[in-house]
């Protein structure tokens, strides 16, 4: 331990008797590393602050633009205005071209969507941006309209499409099948099976239900594809129906001379019409054969119409009543212009004054629905088209019309018709030929029909079991009114879960149809 | 000022010991606990409601952890409190800051460049303050265990110019073998501090090669050499210790450039992070 005793020897330390420090020793500051983090700092920001300005911002961006965008890669001002994100003006300066209140982008739109209904929508000032819901910058292959449901169940109070979400409407509210026909599924299956010699009763279903081109949905029904080969062949005839005397309140129809003779708007037709079709015997006549939408039917239909109900003008614009969905609104304001259009160009060589007035009358009212169609804020109130029971004759309550002749003649006159038609206050009830019953759901069958077949899901009637056996239902199960559509439990068989694809955006889109401004045919408060 | 020193002082004293860690992990319970509700109930993201007070904590906490600097800074003003509050908070503050981080970007990888950096700096900020405390904690344990005394790292220097002075004084004084030996063997060794590998390990490689040939010289040497070869090796042993708190106290010190330069970089990206979220 002797060398300890140097250790501690004054002015000295350790055993070599090494010099301890004259005064004291300052720790060294930090001074050079604070201005080496300083200067990297500055040099750094300056590079990405750089790159934010002259560099078009690849740096600094905190992800890749998805496909959709990538081109405006390199040009932030695009989306992006300094110290306001990206405004929705910048979305649509390429997603809608019109500036319109209405536009298919807002939220007023989704409110209004099919529904109508002004007690749904919220002030503009609540809506969210565009990119609060579809958000950039996740890469190539993020997909902009895949929203998540988080974003939807903001203001939609239920859990998931397993947990608290509603049943279909159709379905909610007992709601019958709109299609306005008269058809048995399970006689015309049958009937399709033995002409075509089919096996699965699948097959019979798709020889009406023709798939559109990608799958999806279904092309609209169509007479002349999927009904002419077996109805209304040349052999259809009417009954012999009573010719129009001119007496106040006899019920009758009008020759097709007669026609010719009072010519007017709408009979151009009978110009170009073989004589031939009718066999006219005294005080009564008959037409064969009797075509799909027979202009003779159809015009005397129409006069017929006048007298039980002349204060439905509109409806004679129309082949058929307008008990429509609110998206095909607009298409009977287009038959009502097409109508129109024929009318004035049937009267339009004419030179007689009162001809002439007629026909400015005519082209002011057509300029007028075209208006009001092409313009998606405007009224389009489709209950003018609609004949209604406070445009019924007065006639008829004091007893100067017979209603019950009157409405012998017009079924005599539409026999042929209510094979498959209903016929209601002188009018034919307007086909739902587009097949789509969900509001506000899109339904994809192409992505089903590989697991289910069409009447795992479509078996509200019966059709399989009644064929099997080779049976006819009785009509209480075999109604077009019935809805022959799956509910959400037949949904939820397979969509609970961690099954397939359950999430909103599967089904239903958050702005609508581009194609479908029905929902806006209500929008009243706005007008100026 | 003053009463703001003290308020942070006080709390950061009162939170010290086993109060901040479990304060922490409160905070970051508390945070996963709401992330975890975010994801299931909502859509998380670094832009959403929940993704933003992510980020926003982060940051606040990133300016109370940078705090550390400005009271090392003043050592003088005693009001700020004592500086191992700071530095508690500035150890598990630093380790919240990076789960807020993980937090606020979801626990996924960026995908942009700025985003990479600030992601990658907030990673290599942390885990190098973590490297800095675990250094901070071993190095004087290995330092008090492996040498025989203290010094000061900028003192080492110039006690190695006075070791190898007296070597050289006393290999030139010793016989010719000594002198040889000691020029062949010692020379380059005594010539100045030197950072030895081994030094965290305490010891070195070569030790036994030269401890073997001074060992075959001492055995052929007569008497009044084996003196100067028996001091030679005291000096050789005392420079051995001073190359270990050389090579140590640099590490301790040198880490910090991998640290603080980067967390004032961290720093400055973070603020020009938040300039870029509000101004586009």
């Amino acid at each position: 331990m002797g060398s300890d005793d140097h250790r501690f020897e004054k002015g000295f330390f350790t055993e070599k008797r090494l010099p301890v420090a004259e005064k004291y020793v300052e720790p060294p500051g930090r001074g050079k590393l604070f201005l080496v983090g300083g200067l990297g700092m500055l040099m750094v920001a300056g590079v990405f602050l750089a790159n934010a300005g002259f560099g078009g911002g690849s740096a600094i961006t905190h992800g890749p633009l998805s496909e959709n965008h990538a081109l405006f890669a390199g040009e932030c001002s695009t989306c992006h205005t300094p110290w306001e994100g990206v405004p929705d003006g910048n979305c649509l300066e390429c997603h809608q071209k019109f500036g319109s209140e209405l536009g298919h982008y807002t939220f007023d739109r989704h409110y209004l969507f099919r529904s109508g209904d002004f007690d749904r929508s919220a002030p503009a000032s609540q809506e969210l941006p565009c990119a609060t819901c579809h958000r950039e910058h996740e890469g190539r292959e993020a997909p902009l309209s895949q929203v998540a449901d988080a974003r939807c169940q903001a203001c939609h109070g239920f859990a998931s499409f397993a947990d608290g979400h509603p049943e279909f409407e159709f379905a909610r509210e007992e709601l019958p099948d709109r299609s306005n026909l008269r058809f048995p599924h399970t006689l015309h299956v049958r009937e399709m099976m033995d002409e075509y010699g089919l096996v699965d009763v699948e097959d019979a279903c798709l020889r009406c239900h023709t798939p559109e081109p990608m799958g999806r949905f279904f092309e609209p029904i169509s007479f002349e594809r999927q009904c002419d080969a077996c109805h209304l062949s040349s052999g259809t005839a009417t009954p012999f129906l009573p010719l129009r005397t001119g007496a106040e309140g006899e019920p009758g129809v009008h020759t097709l001379a007669a026609i010719r003779a009072a010519g007017g708007p709408g009979t151009l037709w009978a110009d170009f019409w073989n004589p031939n079709e009718f066999m006219e015997v005294p005080g009564q006549i008959r037409k064969r054969p009797v075509y799909h939408e027979d202009p003779w039917v159809l015009h005397n239909l129409r006069l017929l119409r006048q007298e039980l109900y002349p204060g439905a003008q509109l409806a004679d614009l129309l082949r058929t009543s307008t008990d429509v969905a609110q998206r095909d609104v607009p298409n009977l304001a287009r038959e009502a212009a097409e109508t129109l259009r024929e009318q004035i160009q049937a009267i339009q060589g004419d030179p007689s004054p009162e001809v002439q007035a007629e026909l400015r009358d005519l082209q002011e009212l057509l300029a007028e629905v075209e208006r009001r169609v092409e313009r998606p804020f405007s009224i389009i109130d489709e209950s003018r088209f609609r004949v209604r029971v406070a445009d019924r004759a007065p006639g008829l309550a004091t007893g100067e019309l017979d209603e019950a002749a009157y409405l012998q003649v017009v079924d005599s006159l539409t026999a042929s018709c209510q094979t498959c038609h209903v016929v209601d206050r002188a009018t034919i009830l307007r086909v739902q030929k587009d097949q789509r019953s969900l509001v506000r759901a899109e339904f994809d069958h192409r992505a089903h029909v590989i697991h289910a077949r069409c009447l795992d899901c479509h078996s509200e009637i019966p059709i399989r079991e009644f064929v099997a056996a080779g049976e006819d239902p009785p009509p209480e199960l075999d109604r077009a009114e019935i809805q022959n559509l799956p509910t959400m439990e037949s949904c939820l068989s397979c969509h609970a879960g961690q099954g397939p694809a359950a999430r909103c955006v599967s089904c239903h889109f958050f702005h609508p149809d581009k194609e479908h401004w029905s929902n806006l045919s209500r929008f009243e408060r706005r007008v100026p | 000022m003053k009463g703001h020193g003290r308020a942070l002082s006080r709390g950061t004293g009162r939170l010290s010991g086993r109060k901040l860690p479990l304060a922490t992990a409160l905070v970051a319970l508390l945070g996963l606990g709401a992330y975890v509700v975010g994801s299931i109930t909502g859509e998380l993201h670094p832009g959403s409601l929940l993704g933003l007070v992510f980020g926003i904590a982060a940051g606040v906490l990133l300016l109370l952890v940078m705090l550390y600097s400005v009271r090392r800074g003043l050592t003088r003003v005693r009001s700020m409190g004592r500086r191992k509050g700071y530095m508690q908070l500035h150890i598990w503050g630093g380790l919240l800051f990076l789960f807020l981080v993980l937090l606020h970007t979801g626990f996924r990888l960026p995908r942009g460049v700025f985003t990479w950096t600030l992601w990658g700096l907030s990673l290599w900020v942390v885990l190098s303050g973590v490297v800095g405390v675990l250094l901070q904690r071993s190095i004087p344990r290995i330092l008090n265990s492996t040498a025989t005394f203290e010094v000061h790292l900028h003192r080492i220097p110039e006690l190695v110019t006075e070791l190898r002075q007296r070597a050289e004084s006393v290999a030139g004084n010793g016989s010719p073998r000594v002198r040889d030996f000691y020029e062949r063997e010692l020379a380059a060794e005594m010539a100045a501090p030197q950072m030895v590998g081994m030094a965290l390990f305490r010891g070195w490689g070569g030790r036994g090669r030269l401890t073997s040939g001074m060992d075959l010289l001492r055995r052929t040497l007569p008497d009044e050499g084996v003196a100067s070869l028996d001091e030679l090796q005291a000096l050789r042993e005392a420079k051995r210790d001073m190359d270990v708190h050389f090579t140590l106290q640099r590490i301790l010190r040198g880490w910090l450039w991998l640290h603080l330069p980067l967390s004032i970089l961290l720093l400055g990206l973070v603020v020009l992070h938040v300039f870029f979220i509000t101004y586009f």
